[in-house]
């Protein structure tokens, strides 16, 4: 194509011809004053002609470009509630979706802060046959197919020592290769104090380039041998929170898990590693074997991750292939193992596996919020498909004098766009100040998670606005300027022929009220969970429960001093004023708890789903039952003689375990076996809804909790083959759980606890707290979906009156006839809100499918109130009919008004 | 539907309008106003436009490439933008005129018997 003329060109053309006019006039006679009148007069209209000439442009010249901005924002601004209406919807949704986009973006694939981070990349494991789902295993366990099993305290993609000094040896491509670990470390203060830390190659801080403001980083000298150096980097917020950012620090000890430690550096504010959370210092991963079980000297035990800098020039590629080659010399020394090396670019997600498992996460939130940002533009589509009849009379004459059709369409969708872009933007300020806030009431205050809108961010939000426009502006666009002039000509709009596309308009309406009738059930019938589980019995107190966890482990207690630690807590707590009941037990109601198969050892062993059932239990102490108000139904509660008996061990087990397991027998007195223990039944208890609010235990018992001798660890005897020393070597895992009268009974507990051992961390949890907890997914899910719901019925009831409306505008003749042959008014109204039925019927019904496939998936949350329950569903449902069939009367009592004289005389 | 008028009134206008400015332009280079004129005079002031919407039908004959412009000065030292005939136009309009004539015939010979009364 030519280049194109500006509009300046254009208006000299103009000015110039006038000239050339008033000259000839002048030269035919015509005196001078009146020439250049007639000469204007003989143009005709000047601003007409340069109208058409813009008009018969046709694409988007930056003039054309800019006009079309501009009438697009008087046209918003003409209609203020319309556009605020979209741009808000737009903004939700946009906001939505970019939060939620920028949060997978910063875990995924944004670059880490760190110098040169575009070089620093991650190296896993895969061992053929282990699959990592991303679960991290919180003690050692064994994972593993065939021959080779592995063992694993993290993820199964992690290294040993020995291969992180094989691969550190082996390697050309990276120009460093470190490790780390996190663990939890109990600091000695004035209160001892849980902190987070990581042990870490002593070449980490120079492979990650971080600076040290104060004193060094670690040195290989302090790697030399296990327990070389006990030295610790703070970080920067450690530092200033807990020594008041005092450069003197250096030099000082710390004691951790009661060794010291001199404090030789600090690092430069804000560095976190490669780790979502900060820990509050550093140490040589070689002084591990003083802090706990030695893993620096298992060989094949997956515990540290890897982190490397590529050489300049070097490729992940290049750096996988040469340790895979090193991977293989010592799959020689496994039968059966069989491992390659996986390098990443760093991120966040580290590992193949939970990167996979966190971009499965993303896509199905990103998928929601594109429902919400999808229903939100049908919405403005519907409001746009109303408008565009009103449209077309201007449209018809702008194209009849000359404008293409390409050129209105274009024009209309720039309305669009400036719409979608003024809600991307509220979007994007939406999306950057709620993430932080959402982030703050959550209780992870060590996060160092950069949500900062970076460009990437602003391109996303721009590609979801753009489309957006183009989702709700194409049909209106191509509706509005749809103008057939034989038809036109005939007049046929105003004789009512059903022209236009009411499908669109009737799959809008139904959509949205789909839309919001789903959101809707949902809300009530979260609501109506809440309600269940605010009044119902969960078969345990709940007020005044108070747990009490001693970090015996990290103080260095075997089994014979931590039983010794917890029986004399309990004494002394059960002694203190305030205190109703205490009693000993692994877990609180509603937390994790214990898991075995299990097998019944009389008679009818292994009938029925007894093959291969398992049971769920809690380790107790006596005293349990009454600090829990837990009902005892037939037999006994456990004793103190029960805490001390050879096997079999005392069990309590509840109504619907002893149902399914003794079907129409006497449970109590019967032996039976979970995992590698063997139990009597001595009590059987009212049940509860330990395990979840939304149901009682299936099958669920206590065990009575032995302070004599440990509990054996199926899994650790199988991996080490001293399972039974090892459990000898650690503290039983009991917290002390208390009814107190009031709170100020707590205090004392700590004080007690004190008094026994002052360095024993002890971590209080409340049972109230812990319950509210359970609820609070249901109660924001209720406040959310509520509150969705409202805003896309208000919308939807917009879309139903509309297309009443319009329904009606089109029918106005055929009910001008009707009543001039003698129609009632309701039989008007009638026949105008029939044709509203269809696509609520439509709505209803698809809505109420999907609610139901939903309800079933949010079964949990619901505590009891069936999935189906009709009085969410026709409550609902009949609620929203109402509305719609009241927003479509308005529209068809009006077009029961109509004057049968006037409307026929249209045309 | 008062509005299609103004449409219809376009269409006829358009082939028309075109066809005398390709037809005008054949005797040489000119610029708009000059282009009115010699159309008002060549049609002995039958066809009496408005001189401004010319210019929508000479920009859609650039576009079109049938005709090109440039800017130059006039016999009486005015700036004007010239417009002349470019190759694809001189066979268009050979073509345009070949078919107006073809037309004016068959419109001829329709009308022909009332035409031969009203004459005799």
């Amino acid at each position: 194509m030519r280049r194109r003329r500006s509009e300046q060109d254009f208006q000299d053309e103009i000015r110039s011809h006038i000239e050339l006019e008033t000259d000839r006039l002048i030269a035919e006679g015509v005196p001078a004053d009146e020439a250049r009148a007639q000469a204007l007069r003989r143009f005709g209209d000047v601003r007409a002609a340069r109208r058409r000439y813009a008009a018969s442009q046709g694409g988007p010249g930056l003039e054309n470009v800019l006009r079309d901005v501009g009438l697009a924002f008087r046209s918003v601004v003409r209609e203020p509630g319309f556009a605020a209406a979209a741009v808000l919807t737009l903004a939700l949704g946009i906001g939505l979706n970019t939060a939620i986009f920028s949060v997978v973006w910063t875990l995924t694939l944004r670059p880490l802060p760190l110098r040169e981070a575009d070089r620093v990349v991650t190296v896993h494991h895969r061992f053929a046959g282990i699959h990592d789902g991303g679960t991290s295993w919180m003690g050692d366990a064994s994972v593993g197919s065939g021959s080779f099993s592995r063992r694993v305290s993290g993820r199964p993609p992690m290294s040993s020592w020995a291969e992180y000094l094989e691969y550190r040896a082996g390697t050309r491509a990276l120009a460093g290769l470190t490790a780390f670990a996190t663990i939890g470390l109990t600091l000695d203060a004035e209160r001892p104090l849980a902190i987070s830390a990581r042990l870490v190659a002593c070449d980490y801080f120079r492979v990650l380039q971080v600076r040290l403001p104060v004193g060094r980083g670690l040195v290989d000298d302090d790697c030399a041998r296990p327990g070389a150096a006990p030295v610790v980097v703070l970080s920067d917020r450690f530092w200033r929170s807990h020594f008041g950012g005092d450069p003197s620090v250096l030099g000082r000890e710390v004691t951790l898990n009661r060794r010291a430690f001199t404090v030789v550096g600090i690092a430069e504010p804000g560095f976190a590693g490669t780790e979502l959370r900060m820990p509050a210092l550093w140490l040589p991963v070689t002084m591990q074997p003083l802090l706990g079980d030695d893993r620096l000297s298992s060989e094949n035990l997956s515990w540290l991750e890897l982190v490397g800098r590529l050489r300049p020039g070097a490729t992940v590629e290049q750096a996988a292939a040469e340790l895979t080659v090193v991977a293989h010399r010592r799959d020689a020394l496994y039968p059966g193992r069989n491992a390659s090396v996986l390098v990443y670019p760093a991120s966040l997600a580290a590992g193949p596996g939970l990167r996979k498992a966190a971009v499965a996460n993303a896509l199905a939130a990103l998928v929601a919020a594109a429902l919400i940002v999808g229903i939100g533009c049908l919405n403005i589509m519907n409001l746009l498909l109303a408008r565009a009849p009103a449209r077309q009379r201007a449209v018809r004459i702008r194209m009849a004098l000359g404008a293409s059709r390409r050129r209105i369409v274009s024009q209309l969708l720039t309305e669009s766009l400036v719409l979608a872009l003024l809600g991307g933007l509220a979007g994007v300020a939406l999306a950057t100040w709620a993430p932080p806030l959402i982030v703050a009431t959550l209780p992870l205050q060590d996060l160092q998670l950069d949500l900062s809108a970076d460009a990437r961010v602003f391109s996303y939000a721009a590609a979801v606005s753009i489309l957006a426009a183009a989702v709700f502006g194409v049909a209106p666009a191509l509706e509005t300027t749809r103008v057939d002039l034989a038809t036109a000509m005939r007049g046929e709009m105003a004789a009512g022929a059903r022209r236009g596309v009411p499908w669109l308009r009737q799959a809008v309406v139904s959509t949205q009220l789909a839309g919001s009738l789903l959101l809707l059930v949902l809300a009530a019938l979260l609501a109506r969970g809440l309600a269940r589980a605010g009044s119902m019995d969960p078969g345990f107190a709940v007020d005044g429960i108070y747990s009490f966890q001693p970090e015996l482990a990290d103080q260095g207690y075997d089994f014979v001093r931590g039983a010794a630690f917890l029986g004399e807590l309990r004494a002394r707590t059960a002694a203190l004023p305030g205190i109703e009941s205490a009693a000993l037990s692994t877990f609180l109601p509603l937390g994790p708890r214990s898991l075995a198969p299990f097998r019944r050892l009389d008679g009818n062993a292994g009938e029925g789903d007894a093959e291969r059932a398992s049971a769920e239990f809690n380790t107790v102490s006596s005293g349990y039952f009454e600090t829990l108000g837990i009902a005892i139904l037939r037999g006994r509660a456990f004793t103190r003689e029960d805490e001390s008996a050879a096997e079999p061990g005392a069990a309590v087990i509840g109504e619907a375990m002893a149902r399914r397991f003794w079907p129409g027998e006497d449970a109590l007195g019967r032996p039976f076996r979970v995992g590698d223990r063997t139990y009597n039944v001595v009590g059987i208890a009212r049940d509860a809804r330990s395990l979840s609010l939304a149901e009682t235990d299936p099958a669920f018992f206590y065990a009575a909790a032995h302070l004599d001798r440990p509990l054996e660890n199926a899994a650790r005897a199988d991996s080490a083959g001293n399972g039974r020393a090892a459990a000898w070597r650690e503290p039983p895992g009991l917290s002390l759980v208390v009814r107190a009268a009031d709170a100020t009974a707590l205090a004392a507990v700590h004080r007690a606890a004190a008094g026994i051992d002052p360095q024993v961390l002890v971590e209080r949890v409340s049972l109230a707290e812990r319950y509210d907890a359970v609820l609070r997914p249901a109660r924001l899910g209720a406040l959310f979906s509520g509150a969705l719901g409202l805003l896309a019925l208000a919308l939807a009831l917009v879309g139903v009156y509309g297309a009443a409306a319009w329904s009606a505008s089109q029918r106005t003749r055929e009910f001008g006839v009707r009543i001039a042959l003698g129609a009632e008014r309701h039989d008007i109204i009638r026949l105008a809100l029939r044709s509203g039925l269809g696509p609520l019927v439509a709505g209803l019904a698809i809505g109420g499918s999907v609610a139901v496939a939903a309800a079933q998936v949010m079964r949990s949350l619901l505590f009891g109130v069936a999935p189906l329950d009709p009085v969410a569903f026709l409550g609902v449902s009949a609620l929203l009919s109402a509305v719609a069939l009241a927003a479509m009367y308005r529209p068809a009592a009006r077009a029961s008004r109509v004057d049968p004289a006037r409307t026929l005389r249209t045309d | 539907m008062p509005t299609h008028k103004p449409a219809e009134r376009d269409a006829l206008l358009q082939g028309t309008l075109d066809l005398l400015i390709l037809r005008t332009l054949q005797a040489g280079p000119e610029h708009g106003q000059g282009i009115a004129r010699s159309i008002q005079e060549n049609s002995a002031d039958v066809l009496l436009v408005e001189h401004g919407s010319l210019y929508p039908a000479l920009q859609r004959l650039e576009s079109r490439g049938w005709i090109r412009a440039k800017w130059g000065v006039s016999e009486n030292n005015r700036r004007a933008r010239y417009y002349e005939l470019t190759a694809r136009g001189s066979r268009q309009l050979g073509e345009e005129a070949d078919r107006w004539r073809r037309m004016a015939e068959a419109v001829a010979r329709i009308l022909g018997p009332d035409a031969a009364e009203g004459r005799s």
